[in-house]
């Protein structure tokens, strides 16, 4: 992976490249407790489809279960929700891109 | 000892009558949600102007916002605007305007588009189409000059609005004070071809951008295997290459960033869904 973008990569970024970004962040509101809900979607994008897959299926299976600290909050889950429907794209030169990638909620309260 | 039979076809048939209405509703709330956050092409520029040019100071810049762009549920609206950076109107238009507004900590100077009520100036109201004009000023936060400005809008002085209040949006009066557009180069693009220009379905008005936002619809519930629901629906194609751009937006590609608004609508919604969903499947309604 040769970098990790938010929302989308700079025109000359090299092959594979990872972007998120930020889908919905609800506050859910229990009483004295708040939880917050974080929707991300993160694209790997590659040359290779095979390696845009291996990638995603890498990155899906480290942030499986992942604790992440939050100050004031404990970490409820972070699961990946969906498989992105994401088509080949075509850059500039009008060589193939394949995007891989889904969307991870991570809920702490 | 007689026999009792129990016909629970009645009540099923009224769970899913009232289960489908309860859909229903939940899915139009949705399509609200959604649309509230569905993206619509900005045609204006949205940064700072420099508001004057006879100041003896430095003027400060000031940042425009156009209401109809997405809080209000308005894209943009064609043929606004009228006066050129003297204040004097260049064409006389009729119509549908656009609603301008200019905030900035302190102040809302608004005006709003005609046909609806009254007129501004009492001097020549014909020369300017009718409009609504209204100020506001919050009391204590404004300078002598800023007070000049609104109350001349207030006023309905139209020789001395400022013309920043006022961007024209059409043929040559795009530009406006300093050589600066109002819009931006794509929306200048946009107004010139026409070919984001979207008729509201809801008002019949003809404005630039929002039809993807426009075109999201929800179906009918249907049940299927003891499932009822209902889609909400975002098809919008574009009217060159026939493409399904509603997944560009929420999903993003590699040119260009994503723009969510399917599911955080859906985030949105889900209070909705429940309480909808509760209430028409309530007990204690008739059957």
């Amino acid at each position: 992976m040769t970098g990790i973008h938010e929302g989308f990569a700079p025109e000359k970024a090299d092959y594979p490249f990872l972007t998120y970004s930020l889908v919905a962040g609800p506050y859910e509101y229990n009483w004295g407790d708040v939880t917050l809900i974080a929707q991300i979607d993160a694209t790997v994008y590659s040359r290779n489809p095979v390696e845009a897959d291996n990638l995603d299926q890498a990155l899906a299976t480290w942030l499986s279960d992942q604790s992440f600290p939050v100050t004031g909050q404990t970490t409820l889950l972070c699961r990946r929700t969906t498989t992105l429907p994401l088509s080949p794209d075509q850059d500039d030169e009008g060589e193939k891109v394949y995007p891989a990638g889904g969307t991870y909620e991570i809920w702490t309260y | 000892m007689a026999e009792y039979a129990f016909n629970p076809e009645p009540i099923i048939q009224y769970i899913e009558r009232q289960a489908a209405i309860g859909v229903e509703r939940a899915a139009a709330i949705a399509v609200v949600n959604i649309q509230k956050h569905a993206p619509v092409r900005k045609i204006f520029r949205g940064t700072t102007y420099r508001t004057s040019k006879r100041g003896f100071r430095e003027p400060k810049p000031r940042r425009l916002t156009f209401e109809g762009d997405d809080r209000r549920g308005h894209a943009n609206s064609l043929f606004p605007i009228l006066v050129n950076r003297t204040g004097r109107v260049k064409t006389t238009f009729t119509g549908d305007f656009r609603r301008v507004s200019i905030s900035r900590p302190g102040h809302l100077a608004r005006l709003q588009t005609g046909a609806h009520e009254g007129t501004i100036g009492e001097s020549g109201p014909a020369a300017f189409g009718r409009f609504k004009a209204t100020s506001y000023s919050r009391e204590g936060s404004e300078s002598p000059k800023d007070l000049a400005v609104f109350s001349q809008v207030k006023g309905g002085k139209v020789r001395k609005v400022n013309p920043l209040t006022l961007h024209p949006l059409s043929g040559e009066n795009l530009r406006v004070q300093g050589g600066k557009r109002a819009v931006t180069a794509r929306g200048k693009f946009e107004i010139r071809t026409g070919r984001a220009n979207f008729r509201s379905p809801d008002d019949g008005v003809v404005r630039v951008g929002g039809r993807l936002r426009g075109e999201i619809h929800a179906t009918g519930a249907v049940m299927r295997d003891g499932i009822v629901s209902a889609l909400v629906v975002s098809a919008t194609k574009d009217p060159e290459t026939g493409r399904l751009y509603p997944k560009d937006q929420e999903f993003g590609n590699r040119h260009n960033p994503p723009h969510p608004f399917m599911r955080p609508g859906l985030h949105d919604s889900r209070g909705a869904l429940r309480r909808e969903l509760k209430n028409a499947l309530r007990i204690g309604k008739p059957l």
